[in-house]
């Protein structure tokens, strides 16, 4: 049996480790457009930031591909997958036969047409190691940088700038940052953050124009409103969408990214998708969806792997979550936070605020199932948040009682699992209400809290 | 094929509450007694006034292994250990995932910490200290998730 894998990063590796699980015999190959060891690609802004050093990039040990016993072609491009003939196509001409192909070519950046966005030197994107490579080069040069656009991965290359020693202005042409993974006032407060961290931030602004050189390279940018920001790094970071170019033009369905059923098969059944680049069943939702981001795609590509090798277990479905620290504000988005602007009716919000403690935490409810949450600060909940909207099992009376820290969420889903065990369910009053009051002072995380409050504690 | 290990269970109706488990931990695993830094949480049902323990089940395809975007989340494949090491870069992104809760944040050295079971000592030292007997750390040949769940009898 011949495997073959597209792309060297999450889901491959999820993908290569189950396979090797089940199928100890076939051939094991990898192609990827990029010479390094399997790296993790979040973890560049962080090693901009100096966090973490090289030696500590690496995602699985030096003899990883040696273990599995995995053929690599690294900075090989595949131009081509011919389905008929069961073969890709590589840049030079040569070609690699298949049994069973697994695609997980992840993001490519969206760069907008700005003038000047591709003759400096200094103007790049922000979503490989080399790019994190040549901004810290850039770096030596000066000092000042601008990130265009402040979803995540701009937030994060911000971060990373600032922490590295450079002054940092984040540029984003819609009213508020994050818009993506987080709702108005989450923004808010990440802006907050960010803002006391030392980084610039312009919402509501688009840049008309990259100055430079070709001596210098890049020198400043220029907003539409005419005013001119300084810099010698410029990051575009406007967006990613599913790099789904080796599946166009063949007769692999694409919507927003590769379409996939629940056991990773794309159109051809020897074909697979997982990761980024895979639109797979979003539970929340309940509809096709692409949800990117790190768990997901290793997740996906276990699951694919263990398909490829023939023990077929349907995947459940994903959750969209993203989890980030900016200066230790701890920020976690899941599933469905924001109804509003996607226009989802009937749905019902639970919002907990602390402007004191930067926490704010929401969750969004919808036919008593959870579909959603924000938690900004206070994360102490977050797994089991994750597994109520997972499950999307029905929520009762915790409903009201999950973010007033009333009642043990925890001990709800251990009640809930010893029910599922012995197959009888539990039936929660619609209603309920708690005259006691919690005392605070049982709850571990709370006396975190409070230390790092310089309270007194007892 | 899922490995047979010991684990560390817990007979609810034993524990007292009294986080002797958890300081034990933390002097272990970080130098200082401090519950908030241990890796066996005990919280408590305030409805039913019992405490129960957070812990980590090591399970067979743990979430937390798969999140991890540093690759510092191991499981061993003879002893079933899952274990984690100072790589960690605290994302949260296994906190975000745990359905147990059994992720603990350092929040001082900003880590994720985790539960391994002592395993460069004789036995876990929370199963040790326990006073009461209310921690075990057995083979459980049947039911092995099962007794983590169980609750406490009604007096």
């Amino acid at each position: 049996m011949e495997y073959l894998i597209v792309g060297n990063s999450a889901a491959a590796v999820g993908a290569i480790e189950s396979i090797r699980r089940i199928d100890q015999k076939g051939n094991l190959a990898v192609v990827s457009n990029e010479q390094e060891h399997v790296y993790s690609r979040p973890l560049i802004a962080h090693y901009l930031a100096g966090d973490v050093t090289e030696d500590r990039m690496p995602y699985r040990p030096e003899d990883f591909y040696q273990k599995h016993r995995v053929k690599t072609y690294l900075g090989r491009t595949v131009t081509e997958v011919d389905s008929l003939a069961e073969q890709v196509c590589l840049e030079d001409g040569s070609t690699l036969k298949y049994d069973r192909l697994l695609l997980t070519t992840g993001s490519k950046v969206n760069v907008p047409p700005i003038p000047g966005c591709e003759e400096f030197e200094g103007v790049g994107i922000f979503q490989t190691y080399q790019d994190a490579r040549q901004i810290m080069d850039r770096l030596k040069k000066g000092n000042r940088a601008v990130v265009i656009g402040a979803g995540l991965i701009g937030l994060r290359a911000a971060y990373g700038l600032e922490e590295a020693g450079a002054e940092v202005t984040l540029v984003e042409l819609l009213p508020r940052i994050a818009s993506r993974v987080l709702d108005q006032k989450g923004s808010e407060l990440v802006r907050k953050g960010l803002e006391e961290g030392g980084v610039n931030v312009i919402t509501g602004c688009s840049v008309r124009e990259i100055n430079g050189n070709s001596s210098d390279g890049v020198t400043g940018i220029t907003l539409d409103n005419g005013e001119k920001i300084d810099c010698s790094i410029v990051i575009i970071a406007t967006g990613v969408a599913p790099n789904t170019a080796l599946a166009e033009n063949t007769l692999i369905e694409v919507n927003m990214g590769i379409v996939v059923n629940p056991f990773f098969q794309t159109s051809f059944s020897n074909i697979f998708a997982a990761g980024d680049v895979a639109e797979t069943h979003d539970i929340p939702r309940q509809s096709g969806m692409v949800n990117a981001n790190w768990p997901n795609a290793y997740e996906q590509g276990r699951y694919a792997g263990m398909c490829m090798a023939g023990e077929m277990q349907r995947y459940p479905g994903s959750v969209g979550m993203n989890s980030v620290s900016f200066y230790n504000m701890p920020v976690i988005s899941m599933g469905l936070f924001d109804p509003e602007s996607e226009g989802i009716e009937g749905t019902e919000v639970k919002v907990r605020i602390s402007e004191k403690n930067n926490i704010y935490q929401k969750l969004v409810f919808k036919d008593n199932r959870l579909k959603g949450a924000i938690l900004i600060g206070d994360i102490s909940y977050a797994g089991a948040i994750n597994n109520l909207i997972r499950e999307q099992s029905l929520v009762g009376i915790i409903k009201d009682s999950i973010l007033e820290e009333k009642y043990q969420l925890y001990d709800y889903l251990r009640k809930k699992r010893e029910a599922d065990m012995e197959g009888t369910t539990i039936e929660w009053p619609e209603t309920h209400s708690s005259t006691r009051r919690y005392e605070k002072s049982f709850n571990e995380e709370s006396w975190t809290e409070r230390e790092l409050d310089n309270r007194a504690w007892r | 094929m899922a490995v047979r290990q010991k684990q560390i269970y817990c007979r609810p109706t034993l524990c007292i509450g009294c986080r002797i488990c958890a300081n034990a931990c933390a002097l272990t695993h970080e130098g200082e007694a401090n519950p908030r830094l241990g890796r066996i949480g005990i919280r408590q049902n305030l409805f039913e006034r019992y405490e129960y323990q957070e812990l980590c089940r090591h399970c067979d395809e743990p979430p937390c292994l798969d999140a991890c975007m540093v690759g510092c989340i191991e499981k061993d494949e003879k002893t079933g250990i899952v274990t984690n090491d100072d790589r960690c870069v605290g994302c949260w992104m296994c906190v975000m995932v745990c359905p147990y809760g059994s992720m603990k944040r350092n929040l001082v050295k900003q880590m994720a910490v985790k539960c391994d079971q002592c395993k460069d000592l004789d036995g876990p030292v929370c199963v040790e200290a326990c006073p009461t007997g209310a921690l075990v750390y057995e083979d459980r040949e049947d039911e092995p998730e099962k007794p983590f769940f169980t609750g406490p009898s009604v007096t």
